[in-house]
């Protein structure tokens, strides 16, 4: 597994995982006109979502098939 | 009454027939319990979201959201691909090199134990098992949803589990073959279709005047460091993302693709889907949360917003989308609980080995066995039945430090894992017995996760003091590069079946 798509997933936990992330952005706040807390939680959803898609493009050449 | 029950109706009979159409006798248990490791990317992407959102999402994860905001929001489901992809290599081959049909003989393989295949094996079954009864009750609210109160609730309980129970006599019957192909059938009702009906709904309130502008401030924030739980959503979000991969019945999917490539491939189908479900879904939570109608009565939201949108009809769909992913749900687990009986705690347990034909024939006894007797219980009025679900997921999350350690680690033997599981499931029943929900002195985390800590410590301390003797390490450096070698070599177009067999 190439070594940038393990640096993805691991920024993948952190988004998940880490409590002050969830302390700094899980707040009402608006940004672009939408809660932030939104925001900050469907980002990560799309940059993991993402994360599986390029790693999986990255490592088999297969996905010609798809 | 005529149209919804006329539409569960007709999908129950298409997945009667298109099983019936697909059946091909097995050759061998490894036929029965994994499929012949025959199937593509997008069946088991269908199996996973099969197995992994049961029909109670719409209801009980809708109206947790509906009920208590942004915390509710679980990104779990979108993180879980991530893990299935990570894990994919090493498990999918050490599967096929060995011919592994479940979690509890990876762990017996890896840690080399019979006492920890068999403790495993009971520890994902008792995981398991409420969660079946719980799924069947939830048959219970679709069937009274959909009869307008012409039907009583514990009238509605009883046909749900009587349908279900006729349900398995396929799943006994086919093994993982049927269950995959009908949760291909299934799944895309369920997901897609689920999908497609949540961005209507979403559309509908949009229009007809919800906003996120009136929430209150308290649905949009997540506990903070100031707040006697801060470590809630952290705590809500890690045991989910670590359990993902340790619920047997969604394992053992990784063992039915036709190679390490089709699991990845699985995985990446998943993720995009995960997202749109994910996201929409809790869109549609808060957006309902704002409207008295709905946040009256979350738990039964999903069908009072199809009633209200689009009237019978989408009631109806509604319906139908719950049925399905309940359906696919159930079968999952009474598959898995039954090969794992088997397979993991008649075979050891016996002095001689057993034929594949009596591996198969126990494995059917203990499907009947698991569907009657939770059939049975899902028609008693059992206290704190959810309660009792809740603590079985926080038991068997304890599986994840051995499971994944094992897969990832050489460091740790039988006696670690054996320890650490214990540790955790006696930590888990001391501190859910005082504390049922967050601990306020450990700062919201909940019984599972704190249990996980120590788990954890006892793992590694017993790795540390234990060490291996030279032909286990031998043993466990020829295993760990076997996965590798296959990876360099094989990674890319591993299949045990020709492609065109893949669906």
């Amino acid at each position: 597994m190439p070594g940038w798509v393990r640096l993805w997933f691991s920024i993948d936990l952190i988004l998940a995982l880490l409590p002050p992330l969830h302390w700094i952005f899980g707040v009402p706040a608006r940004v672009l006109g939408a809660p932030m807390v939104l925001v900050y939680l469907f980002g990560s959803c799309a940059v993991i979502a993402a994360s599986v898609v390029a790693a999986y493009l990255a490592t088999s050449p297969s996905h010609a098939e798809w | 009454m005529l149209i919804p029950f006329g539409a569960i109706a007709l999908i129950f009979i298409a997945v009667v027939i298109i099983l019936q159409i697909s059946y091909k006798r097995d050759r061998d248990f490894a036929d029965f319990t994994v499929a012949g490791r025959s199937f593509g990317g997008f069946a088991q992407a269908m199996a996973f979201f099969n197995t992994y959102q049961p029909g109670t999402v719409f209801l009980g994860a809708l109206g947790f959201i509906i009920s208590h905001g942004a915390v509710g929001i679980v990104l779990s489901t979108v993180v879980a691909p991530v893990v299935m992809f990570f894990m994919a290599q090493r498990v999918w081959t050490w599967g096929a090199a060995n011919d592994l049909k479940t979690q509890p003989e990876l762990m017996a393989l890896r840690f080399q134990s019979r006492t920890v295949r068999v403790a495993a094996s009971l520890l994902g079954i008792a995981g398991l098992f409420p969660w079946m009864v719980l799924g069947m009750q939830s048959l219970g609210a679709v069937f009274y949803a959909l009869s307008f109160g012409h039907l009583s609730f514990t009238i509605c309980v009883v046909l749900g589990v009587i349908v279900m129970t006729i349900r398995q006599f396929w799943t006994i019957r086919m093994g993982m073959r049927g269950i995959i192909i009908s949760d291909l059938f299934q799944g895309i009702i369920a997901y897609f279709g689920g999908s497609l009906l949540i961005l209507w709904l979403i559309v509908w309130l949009l229009r007809n005047g919800a906003s996120l502008a009136a929430l209150p401030a308290a649905k949009l924030t997540l506990p903070g460091p100031h707040t006697p739980v801060p470590l809630l959503f952290f705590s809500l979000n890690l045991l989910p993302i670590l359990s993902s991969l340790c619920w047997p019945d969604l394992f053992v999917r990784l063992y039915t693709g036709s190679g390490v490539d089709s699991v990845k491939r699985s995985s990446a189908y998943c993720a995009p889907l995960a997202l749109v479900f994910v996201c929409g879904m809790c869109l549609l939570g808060l957006l309902a949360a704002t409207r008295p109608e709905f946040a009256a009565m979350p738990e039964t939201a999903w069908f009072a917003l199809g009633h209200k949108a689009g009237g019978v009809w989408l009631l109806t769909a509604a319906g139908v989308i719950v049925f399905a992913a309940s359906m696919g749900n159930i079968d999952a687990t009474v598959q898995s609980c039954g090969a794992q009986v088997a397979n993991d705690i008649i075979a050891p347990l016996r002095a001689r080995p057993m034929s594949d034909h009596a591996l198969t024939l126990s494995s059917q006894v203990a499907m009947l066995a698991i569907t009657v007797v939770a059939a049975v219980l899902a028609c008693l009025p059992i206290p704190s039945l959810f309660n009792v679900a809740l603590l079985a997921f926080q038991i068997m999350v304890q599986l994840s430090v051995p499971l994944y350690f094992g897969i990832f680690t050489r460091s740790g033997g039988g006696r670690a894992a054996l320890i650490s599981m214990i540790v955790g499931v006696l930590t888990v029943a001391v501190l859910q017995f005082f504390w049922p929900l967050a601990i306020p002195w450990a700062f919201g985390l909940t019984s599972g996760a704190l249990a996980l800590l120590a788990n954890f410590a006892a793992y590694v301390g017993f790795a540390l003091i234990e060490k291996q003797t030279p032909a286990e390490e031998h043993r466990l450096d020829a295993l760990f590069a076997g996965a590798s070698a296959h990876s360099a070599s094989h990674d890319r177009f591993a299949r045990v079946m020709p492609p065109a067999n893949q669906i």
